[in-house]
């Protein structure tokens, strides 16, 4: 019974780090694609792109 | 249920991503073609008229012989529509490529399509939430690939390193091979029972088309969607232009775009997370009334870099969030074997909507010099798609039982 319960704690843990670590990488790539955004290069081009629209 | 919805949220941020960054294009292929501006801009509009009315049936064929076919097929047309797109040498060919090529590979490989298979094999009690995923997916593939694209024309440098690019023709040709791996992808959104015939359908695609329009929630569910494409699509379009006229630097309209699409990812996920807890109704009222509300901050408000990126932050909370809410409620009511076709069909409603975003936006201000008609125009409607939510009728449709065909 002790080392089930152990057992369950431990998968349950486990599955919580897990997701933790999921949104974490999630949160990190999207903040690395924001970034790209504000790229200066980048940043320049787009904003050229977008104004020559109008 | 994990390949269903890793596959499908894959296929959809390729799908949804490849054609969000097409504006890019404008620039090179006007000036190398000596084409007008108008002609590139009608190749789009042709797409996304074409991607609403494929859409249709491409959800029926979905629904009636499985999302693998269609996607299989969808994803090959995907493929070649940008090769086509990228060797076009008359505005014809080009509106065959970029236009309608490009608008029927995306009507079978986005959301309709893709949320019928999530809704047939996820369970009920997880449906919003996965609806969520695969649309958060969707919003991720455009805020990514819009920098992916520009990198692929124009090269990139960061720090001292610096890229050039492969030139708008090429860079089109590698988004075609990157569409194929819609291909491999669809393998895991196979249905055997559809596609060998074995489910048999307890409805027509008539009949469930019949039922579907003569259900008022339905109706109301496609009149908030109208209202969805109508706002999005203005100010995707307009706003740029606005901030031009409005004298702020260009760098705040990619700023905010940016900032658009990194709320949006965390806003459609949000949204189908929270369509688990609580009535979907309810969520898509509060989003068109807190659009309405933030459309009415910001013109009332001085302009600023900072009220700008406010704005943007907050309508990137909103900005696709209505689309997991009212996909889960079209298959809590009429359930999930033609929710594709229904899909199809409510996804026109918003594409017609964004149709006359566009040109409204563009027609009121060649008339009156200004955007400020077409600001209001987008807040009434967000009050009335809010208002009209509210009385949606979450619950599934009761259906009179067939009579048992006897033995004569």
């Amino acid at each position: 019974m002790g080392l089930f319960g152990w057992q369950a704690r431990s998968h349950r843990v486990n599955k919580t780090v897990l997701r933790w670590l999921l949104k974490s990488g999630a949160i990190l790539v999207l903040l690395l694609v924001f970034a790209a955004y504000l790229n200066p290069h980048m940043a320049v081009d787009l904003a050229n792109r977008v104004w020559a629209c109008f | 249920m994990a390949q269903v919805l890793l596959c499908g949220a894959a296929i959809v941020t390729v799908s949804m991503g490849i054609r969000h960054g097409f504006g890019l294009w404008l620039q090179p292929i006007t000036m190398e073609r000596g084409w007008s501006r108008e002609t590139f801009a009608f190749a789009i509009a042709v797409q996304n008229i074409t991607w609403g009315l494929a859409g249709l049936f491409a959800g029926m064929l979905a629904d009636r012989l499985g999302a693998y076919r269609v996607l299989l097929a969808c994803g090959t047309i995907y493929a070649l529509g940008l090769a086509a797109m990228a060797v076009s040498p008359t505005p014809l060919l080009f509106t065959a490529s970029a236009g309608v090529l490009l608008g029927m590979a995306q009507a079978g490989t986005t959301y309709a399509v893709i949320y019928g298979v999530i809704g047939r094999n996820v369970d009920p009690a997880k449906r919003s939430w996965a609806m969520g995923v695969a649309a958060a997916a969707g919003s991720f593939g455009q805020f990514l690939m819009v920098p992916v694209e520009s990198s692929l024309i124009n090269g990139v440098q960061i720090g001292s390193l610096q890229w050039a690019g492969l030139g708008w023709q090429n860079a089109l040709l590698v988004l075609g091979l990157m569409a194929l791996i819609i291909l491999p992808l669809a393998r895991g959104l196979r249905e055997p029972s559809l596609e060998t015939g074995a489910a048999r359908p307890k409805q027509s695609i008539p009949e469930a088309l019949r039922e579907a329009f003569g259900y008022r929630s339905f109706q109301l569910l496609m009149a908030g969607y109208f209202v969805c494409g109508f706002q999005v699509v203005f100010i995707g379009v307009h706003m740029p232009s606005y901030l031009k006229d409005q004298g702020l630097a260009p760098q705040v309209a990619t700023t905010a775009l940016a900032l658009i699409g990194l709320f949006n990812v965390l806003g459609t996920y949000a949204a189908g997370s929270l369509g688990q807890r609580m009535p979907k109704r309810y969520i898509l009222s509060a989003i068109y009334l807190l659009r309405s509300v933030a459309i009415l901050a910001f013109i009332l408000t001085p302009l600023s870099p900072t009220t700008v990126y406010l704005f943007s932050a907050v309508m990137g909370v909103l900005w696709l969030s209505t689309v997991p809410p009212t996909n889960a409620v079209v298959a809590q009511i009429f359930g999930v074997q033609y929710l594709s076709t229904l899909g199809g069909f409510i996804f026109l409603s918003h594409q017609v909507g964004s149709f006359l975003g566009v040109w409204l936006g563009g027609r009121l201000y060649d008339l009156q010099g200004s955007y400020t008609s077409v600001w209001w125009l987008a807040i009434a409607l967000g009050i009335f798609a809010g208002l009209v939510n509210l009385p949606v009728r979450e619950h599934a449709i009761t259906r009179a039982a067939r009579p048992v065909p006897t033995a004569a």
